[in-house]
């Protein structure tokens, strides 16, 4: 079967969505694919979101995807030391992928794009030279679907991007390696209005355990580690949980995921081809965290895509390697930066800058003020950042 | 500088089809595609990388002659 659109989207996690939405809005004939039977699962995801994303991005604050609100965080040092972020509003929501995944793919068919899921691509479509569109199987049919613009937002494991000859390989140093339960936590004292952080090299060797809440008594426990570390994230997981003696008796859902956490794609732009999302490798690297910067992603191609089209020029794509890169990369690479010197510290620097920030401007921290974080940082008497750590940091500041 | 030639073997009942592998391979020696993980003998490089990335050990690598 052969069919026609100005865009077609590979992928419906958040930035096709997204995309999708926007560009259908002004007019476009748009189609989404998404390779998964049922949009939204399985998901690979922690599923914290803050509050903020949905006002930034119309997305409608519906109940159905909303687990539960958070107002703050909770960071542990290995030794247990605390630093502890309440604000007095929501500051968070813990949403259900599931249903938010598929609510966004809902959003974009009501502006006017068509879905179609369990549809996977396979290959680029080459006419005279250039790329014309997608090939894609849907229960064994398969389909030629002609497009002016390819968007590749088909997560971690992207394939389109490849194909269109951008070079999107991830070195494992650059992926966390993530597993997670839902479950129903027993035993343990953690404040369900929190986020819970935990920290140290052998809690999780370069990422952290976390404890979202979806109830008083139900969380997603997870754990994101260096994808290059011997031993596995599920290994971590399982030891954090005995030597904490939480009993996983009652779990209702495991995930398991790879996290881009650098190597941001330098051209997100080949062709008519546009890379968003995690494909993009679009990922906070700090804390893991990638809807809202998939959110902005697809916003700011959405925008060129639709200069493009309209222009009929679709040089005009790479405005949105340059857009992305002068504000949203800019800022990842900062992250970066800061991260790369986090995780160098040991478990008894960790306890030490813990200490240190409970007496930083908490509110600061929160708003991402690295600055902040370095001022309370430097006065600690025992944080004595090494040479090649003071010019990181130098460079992140 | 070559590696020594590996295969890519995968434990299916572990595996979750979660990608990372296929993110961290250089050579597109591993896809996923029809919800089935499928490895290409004549891409890989022997760079072990997909092993060490999984998250919940399903890959291993068995050295050839």
């Amino acid at each position: 079967m052969e069919l026609h659109y100005d865009v077609v989207v590979v992928g419906a996690g958040i930035a096709g969505p997204i995309l999708s939405r926007n560009l259908a809005k002004k007019g476009y004939r748009v189609l989404m694919i998404d390779k998964k039977a049922e949009i939204g699962t399985p998901k690979r995801c922690g599923e914290g979101l803050g509050i903020e994303a949905f006002k930034k991005y119309d997305i409608p604050l519906d109940k159905r995807f909303i687990n539960r609100e958070i107002y703050g965080a909770a960071i542990y040092s290995p030794s247990g030391y605390k630093l502890e972020i309440r604000y007095d509003r929501v500051a968070g929501v813990i949403l259900e992928r599931k249903i938010f995944d598929k609510m966004l793919a809902y959003y974009a068919a009501k502006a006017g794009a068509d879905v179609m899921a369990k549809t996977e691509a396979v290959g680029l479509i080459r006419k005279e030279g250039r790329i014309a569109g997608i090939k894609a199987k849907h229960e064994g049919e398969s389909l030629e679907i002609y497009a002016d613009v390819i968007v590749a937002a088909d997560g971690v494991e992207s394939r389109v991007a490849r194909w269109a000859g951008l070079n999107s390989f991830l070195p494992p140093h650059e992926l966390d390696s993530a597993y997670e339960y839902e479950m129903i936590i027993e035993n343990f004292e953690f404040d369900p209005d929190l986020i819970h952080l935990y920290f140290g090299n052998n809690i999780a060797p370069r990422g952290y355990v976390w404890i979202f809440p979806k109830d008083e008594d139900r969380a997603n426990v997870g754990i994101g580690i260096n994808g290059d570390n011997p031993k596995t994230a599920k290994y971590y997981l399982e030891k954090w949980l005995k030597d904490n003696n939480i009993k996983g008796t009652k779990i209702l859902e495991v995930n398991v995921g790879g996290v881009p956490v650098g190597g941001f794609l330098k051209e997100l732009v080949k062709d008519n081809v546009v890379v968003v999302g995690d494909a993009a490798r679009q990922v906070n690297p700090m804390h893991g965290g990638g809807m809202a910067e998939a959110m902005e992603a697809a916003t700011i191609a959405s925008k060129w895509i639709d200069k493009a089209l309209s222009e009929e020029n679709l040089e005009l794509l790479k405005g949105y390697t340059e857009e992305w890169w002068a504000g949203e990369g800019q800022k990842l690479l900062r992250i970066l930066k800061v991260r790369q010197i986090s995780e160098k510290l040991s478990d008894d620097e960790l306890d030490a800058a813990v200490q240190a920030l409970s007496g930083a401007d908490a509110e600061k921290i929160a708003a991402g003020d690295y600055k902040e974080v370095f001022k309370a940082l430097i006065k600690h008497p025992r944080i004595l950042l090494k040479p090649k750590m003071l010019k990181l940091l130098k460079e992140a500041l | 500088m070559t590696l020594p030639q590996v295969e890519i073997l995968i434990d299916k009942e572990k595996c979750y089809l979660c990608g990372s592998c296929v993110a961290v391979c250089p050579k597109e020696a591993i896809i996923i595609e029809n919800d089935e993980w499928r490895f290409f003998q004549e891409k890989c490089i022997g760079c072990k990388f997909c092993v060490l990335a999984c998250p919940v050990g399903a890959l291993s690598a068995r050295e050839g002659e």
